[in-house]
């Protein structure tokens, strides 16, 4: 019914829009959080424990021969069975495939046990095989023999579009596959960014790990590179640790936005009563009390804070429309489906915060004070 | 009615402290038209905030209708002056980005009358008071006498018993001054009681009683 603080609304509306956004991108950034969680969970249900990675640990220096010197390093490792992948492709490399020899980018790295589960496929197949993405299906058959980077493959399967590949990537399915020996190749045809891929061996039963670990070591040394052996749980762990001391900074960044929106809204409740005390004296000349006076406030924050909610959500919401367009994934109804109860809930804890000191301030202040001091 | 007992007003504390008001008592009864006199800082002012349960004595005891208001607590208070208590200020106290109608609502809102209701008895009061036709004007665009009617309406719209006036033809020319002393005269004729605080004679003489503060102290009752 009163707004009596119009001159203030559109700012009051513009910080509590800003804190809904954030608040917003915390929640997202929650499920996004425990959904890689559950996919680590699963990938440490379906791997097998003797499964090892060999681990860039090092930014490769800007020099001619680094390369060179991996290729060298891994080819001397020879770990048997264990294939290098690097020693043949690297994240962002570059391939040709089919006859006109179109290319791709590599995005990401993956196991072949990884690959079967999540393509779907059963069944025996050999080193050699590949299964090739959606993208490929009109141009490859099954049975077709193709050739990169040398080395010659037979397609065995085909990922199609709702093929959920989600290790490292909720995003979208791969469009492309590539079948490597004991590994999968997993080609970027939209331009979405890699997110970095080791390299997997399997060591044999039998094979004495502290040698291994004691061969890297000197080989890192002999090529001035630095790789380390790792389990796959050791592997999980530090994806683990990074994801969440990552989730940890962003959480700590929108704890303090939103405190300061909480302030900042909190400040500009109390100026706007500093600035209409008279209105309030008059209010309570009138017969309004204390209590509806918080009425007002509250009443008026909440107004606010809806209208902030709205705005946040619609910008979010449109914003993940062109994400969506941008990605062709899943990430919109992650969004949709569990945000914003957290979040209105949030909001409103919010409110009743920041107009605490409004409120505060009016119930100490008799109403011949209010209408004074305006004078 | 109203029984004010050995009131003293004192603003600030220790050297800086200020008397407002010193060992006040008077009685007003039901019905009366009192007009308080006084030089400006005499404590008229004080005196009717407290009457009006819009500021506290520091001490001493005020009844109304036997009821000690000094014991009340703030809330009790609030309800207090919604129930009984009307305002009309110097300056009319009219909310300025709302029409003549929405600041005689305010009162209505304030005790949860009903919307139709609300027409009904904002529609009587204008006619009464002769502003009618002002009705949906913002309060800006009206001549000082007719905001002072408005201001007398929204005091009186909610059935208050106790009319508080605060110089109220202090910002009207003689003319306007004398229509609105009029219309204290007819609320008290259909039963207030009006307390008129002034500084002026000519307007204390249309009271029925005079009361003469000086320095904080009642001189003639």
């Amino acid at each position: 019914m009163l707004l009596l603080r119009s001159r203030t609304v559109i700012g009051l509306l513009g910080i509590a829009g800003v804190a809904c956004l954030l608040v917003c991108s915390f929640g997202e950034m929650y499920i996004e959080i425990t959904y890689r969680e559950k996919i680590i969970n699963e990938i440490i249900s379906v791997q097998h424990k003797d499964l090892f990675f060999v681990k860039q640990d090092y930014i490769s220096p800007d020099d001619e021969n680094i390369g060179e010197r991996e290729n060298a390093f891994f080819s001397e490792l020879s770990i048997e069975p264990g294939i290098i992948l690097s020693t043949l492709l690297k994240v962002n490399d570059r391939i040709a495939y089919g006859e006109d020899g179109k290319t791709v980018d590599v995005y990401s790295l993956y196991t072949d046990t990884e690959m079967l589960r999540i393509c779907g496929i059963k069944g025996e197949y050999k080193a050699g095989d590949v299964i090739v993405g959606s993208r490929l299906k009109g141009i490859l058959k099954e049975g077709e023999r193709i050739t990169s980077l040398g080395r010659e493959y037979t397609v065995v399967a085909f990922s199609d579009e709702n093929t959920k590949v989600v290790p490292t990537s909720i995003y979208s399915s791969p469009e492309v596959c590539f079948e490597i020996d004991n590994a999968l190749v997993i080609l970027n045809t939209d331009g979405v960014f890699g997110t970095g891929a080791d390299v997997y061996m399997e060591i044999t039963e039998d094979a004495d790990l502290s040698a291994i670990k004691a061969k890297i070591a000197e080989l890192n040394k002999k090529y001035n590179v630095g790789f380390t052996l790792q389990n796959i749980d050791d592997a999980l762990e530090i994806i683990r640790d990074n994801k969440m001391k990552s989730a940890n900074d962003k959480v700590v960044i929108v704890y303090f936005a939103v405190l300061m929106a909480v302030l900042s809204v909190a400040t500009m409740n109390m100026v706007d009563v500093l600035s209409n005390r008279r209105e309030y004296g008059i209010l309570c000349s009138c017969g309004y009390t204390k209590r509806d006076l918080s009425k007002i406030i509250i009443i008026e924050d909440c107004l606010i804070f809806v209208i902030a909610c709205f705005a946040a959500w619609t910008i979010r919401g449109v914003m993940l429309q062109y994400e969506k367009s941008v990605v062709k994934g899943m990430r919109l109804d992650i969004h949709y489906r569990y945000i914003h109860g957290y979040n209105m809930a949030f909001v409103i804890f919010c409110i009743f915060l920041s107009s605490i000191s409004a409120m505060l301030y009016l119930n100490r202040r008799s109403p011949s004070d209010l209408m004074r001091e305006m004078n | 009615m109203i029984k004010l007992e050995g009131i003293h007003k004192y603003y600030g504390a220790g050297e800086g402290r200020v008397k407002a008001l010193e060992n006040v008592s008077l009685e007003i009864e039901r019905g009366e038209l009192v007009a308080v006199i006084g030089m400006s800082g005499s404590g008229k002012t004080t005196l009717l905030n407290i009457l009006g349960c819009m500021d506290e004595p520091t001490e001493g005891k005020y009844y109304y209708d036997d009821v000690d208001v000094t014991e009340l607590t703030p809330h009790q208070k609030d309800m207090f002056r919604k129930k009984h208590i009307g305002f009309v200020f110097q300056d009319f106290a009219l909310l300025p980005q709302y029409t003549v109608y929405e600041n005689i609502e305010l009162p209505l809102i304030a005790s949860n009358v009903k919307r139709t209701e609300r027409k009904r008895l904002i529609t009587d009061i204008l006619r009464q008071l002769g502003i009618e036709d002002q009705r949906d004007k913002l309060i800006k665009k009206l001549s000082g006498g007719q905001k002072q009617r408005c201001a007398i309406a929204r005091a009186i719209v909610n059935g208050s018993e106790l009319l508080l006036a605060d110089e109220p033809t202090g910002a009207l020319d003689t003319k306007n001054g004398e229509k609105i002393m009029e219309i204290f005269k007819e609320l008290n004729s259909a039963g207030k009681t009006v307390i008129i605080i002034t500084h002026d004679m000519k307007v204390a003489g249309t009271c029925k009683r005079v009361i003469e503060i000086q320095d904080g102290s009642i001189k003639r009752f």
